[in-house]
């Protein structure tokens, strides 16, 4: 289990590293000069020449990503003398921008993103595996025709509409929710599920969806399959049935909700435009739009670790989950 | 003469089919007004063309379908009057094994843990022992306890299912199909295996199957089901040798000449 774990730990390291080349590569690619967008108004060739030898992104693609692979181990200093700036170990690059290191940006914008996808990611699985098992249960009854219908809205309407449509109906024509801002935790826990509410909405509705169509069928195999007709049969009590009815929607979903990480973040991005926060996602958006390199690798290569690592956390439940896959 | 293990009285069972626009909800009638008994010790054997009714009927012996109409007594009680914790008391006593044993075992539990739900479900509890000599009455070794059902073969799984339905010692067994989802070869030791139960335990058996071979050999009686009746009964032997009802012999005829290997 453990050179299990080390052998995927090993596997994503170098994943990851393929993924901060091809980020490099494709914005390196993109005709946007980052010098370009630092130097200001009236840009004389002099000055741009100057500001780009600065940032160091006068050099090439290849060039850029040892330099960056370096960082990551021995930090980085972009200029001389006064202008200087250093960027500490696990360097993984500076913001010109906005005059700070990659890592404290990603740092003080990750408790918005958190909160937001955790929130939303708790609240999805709620409903969706409730209103799955629901309608499973009662098969054609009130229950099951509104989530199938809400499951089927759900998966065909886009995120920014819904977003649009909550920030709409409950921020502005009933005047429930708030619809922009973030509060932390710390600062008052209330406030902050209450400023959360709106997004998470959101998140969750378009994630729900596949969750109660994969309940709803895995329950209803479950539920007639001859495995539990025959404990039934040999005397089994409903509730001792039902425990192995949910084992078996429990593998499939552990699987889905592995491949929602990256729904989660995706939509996290949408979702904190839509309501203003200011998360990962907005960071990542704005530094596209500003041509801001180190930003783009960073949150990247974040994104692209928080996936492996749900992946992996999923790969070692399923297991626990079916011991099938345990022998295998 | 002591009262018969099961007695089935005038049961009928209309399942409900859907409606549609204009048409009226009919149902379907896959029992129709059907007596039988089965004595104990006596392996009852019920054949027929497939939608027959005749797994509908053996479901009604232990509750898993409940009939239309009619009575079911089944181990001296009247099946319909029980409650949830009967009934559950009534499985204990009468087991059954389907036709499909891959599908019956819970692929996710080791053959150990399937024969312990069976204890667990009435509150009793089992050692390693009892569960190896379990496995060994189905002629399967103590190293089948830490299996999963896909690790071991159709009619291995068979005997695995037949060990659970053995388990707390039933006085009734109802065998749906038992061997039609298995190779020929292993059919006759299965088949032969339950013959034994019958003999050595004298646990009573309905017997299920659209083969009337299999049923000839290992059945005391036979009742033969057309389109949710029973159409015609008899011992065995006799049914085999002068079908009186048409349906009767075409099934005699649907035989293989040669002999199953007793």
């Amino acid at each position: 289990m453990i050179v299990y774990i080390a052998r995927r730990m090993v596997t994503a390291v170098f994943m990851l590293l393929a993924i901060a080349f091809v980020t490099i590569a494709l914005f390196f690619g993109a005709s946007k000069d980052p010098a370009r967008a630092m130097c200001g108004k009236p840009c004389p060739p002099e000055t741009r020449a100057k500001v780009s030898a600065y940032m160091q992104t006068d050099q090439s693609a290849v060039w850029q990503y040892t330099e960056f692979v370096k960082g990551l181990f021995v930090g980085r200093t972009y200029g001389e003398g006064a202008q200087q700036v250093h960027c500490d170990a696990p360097c993984f690059g500076y913001s010109f921008p906005n005059r700070s290191d990659v890592t404290t940006l990603i740092a003080e914008r990750l408790p918005v993103t958190l909160s937001l996808a955790l929130g939303a990611a708790v609240l999805c699985l709620v409903v969706g595996i409730g209103l799955g098992a629901l309608s499973a249960i009662r098969k054609g009854g009130i229950v099951d025709r509104f989530s199938t219908g809400f499951a089927m809205f759900g998966l065909s309407v886009p995120t920014f509409l819904v977003g649009l449509l909550v920030v709409q109906v409950f921020g502005f024509m009933l005047n429930a929710l708030p619809y922009s801002g973030f509060v932390s935790f710390s600062e008052s826990p209330t406030d902050w599920a209450w400023h959360l509410i709106g997004p998470w909405m959101v998140l969750s509705f378009i994630l729900a969806a596949g969750y109660i169509r994969v309940t709803r069928t895995q329950l209803l195999n479950e539920l007639s399959a001859d495995h539990l007709v025959a404990m039934t049969a040999r005397g089994a009590s409903t509730r001792q049935v039902n425990r192995h009815a949910v084992r078996g929607v429990m593998v499939p979903v552990a699987a889905m909700f592995a491949l929602d990480v990256t729904a989660l973040l995706g939509g996290s991005v949408i979702a904190e435009r839509v309501f203003s926060l200011h998360g990962l996602g907005d960071l990542l958006l704005s530094a596209v739009n500003e041509a801001d390199l180190s930003i783009v690798v960073g949150v990247t290569l974040f994104s692209a670790f928080l996936i492996i690592v749900g992946n992996l956390i999923a790969d070692l439940l399923m297991p626990l989950l079916d011991p099938r896959i345990r022998r295998a | 003469m002591s009262e018969p293990i099961l007695e089935m009285t005038d049961v009928s069972k209309r399942y409900r089919t859907a409606g549609g626009f204009g048409r009226r909800r009919k149902g379907f009638l896959a029992v129709d007004g059907v007596s039988l008994h089965v004595e104990r010790g006596e392996a009852l054997g019920l054949v027929g063309e497939s939608g027959s009714g005749k797994s509908t009927l053996a479901r009604m012996a232990n509750g898993l379908v409940v009939p239309t109409s009619g009575t079911v007594r089944t181990d001296g009680q009247d099946v319909a009057g029980l409650s949830r914790r009967g009934l559950r008391r009534l499985r204990r006593n009468v087991a059954m094994v389907f036709q499909d044993p891959l599908a019956s075992l819970n692929p996710r539990q080791t053959v150990r843990q399937t024969l312990e739900n069976v204890f667990r479900a009435h509150g009793e509890t089992t050692s390693t022992a009892e569960l190896v000599a379990l496995l060994e009455s189905v002629g399967l070794g103590a190293d089948y306890l830490g299996r999963y059902p896909h690790e071991a073969s159709g009619g291995q799984l068979q005997r695995v299912a037949v060990a659970r339905a053995l388990a707390l010692k039933p006085d009734l067994i109802i065998a749906d199909e038992p061997t039609s989802a298995l190779d020929v070869s292993v059919r006759a030791q299965i088949l032969n295996l339950l013959a034994d139960l019958q003999r050595d335990q004298g646990i009573s058996f309905l017997h299920v199957s659209h083969d009337l071979a299999v049923i000839r050999l290992y059945s005391d009686r036979v009742a033969v089901m057309q389109r949710g009746r029973i159409v015609e009964t008899g011992p065995s032997d006799e049914i085999f040798r002068s079908p009186q009802h048409p349906c009767t012999r075409a099934l005699v005829e649907a035989t293989p000449e040669a002999e199953l290997p007793a």
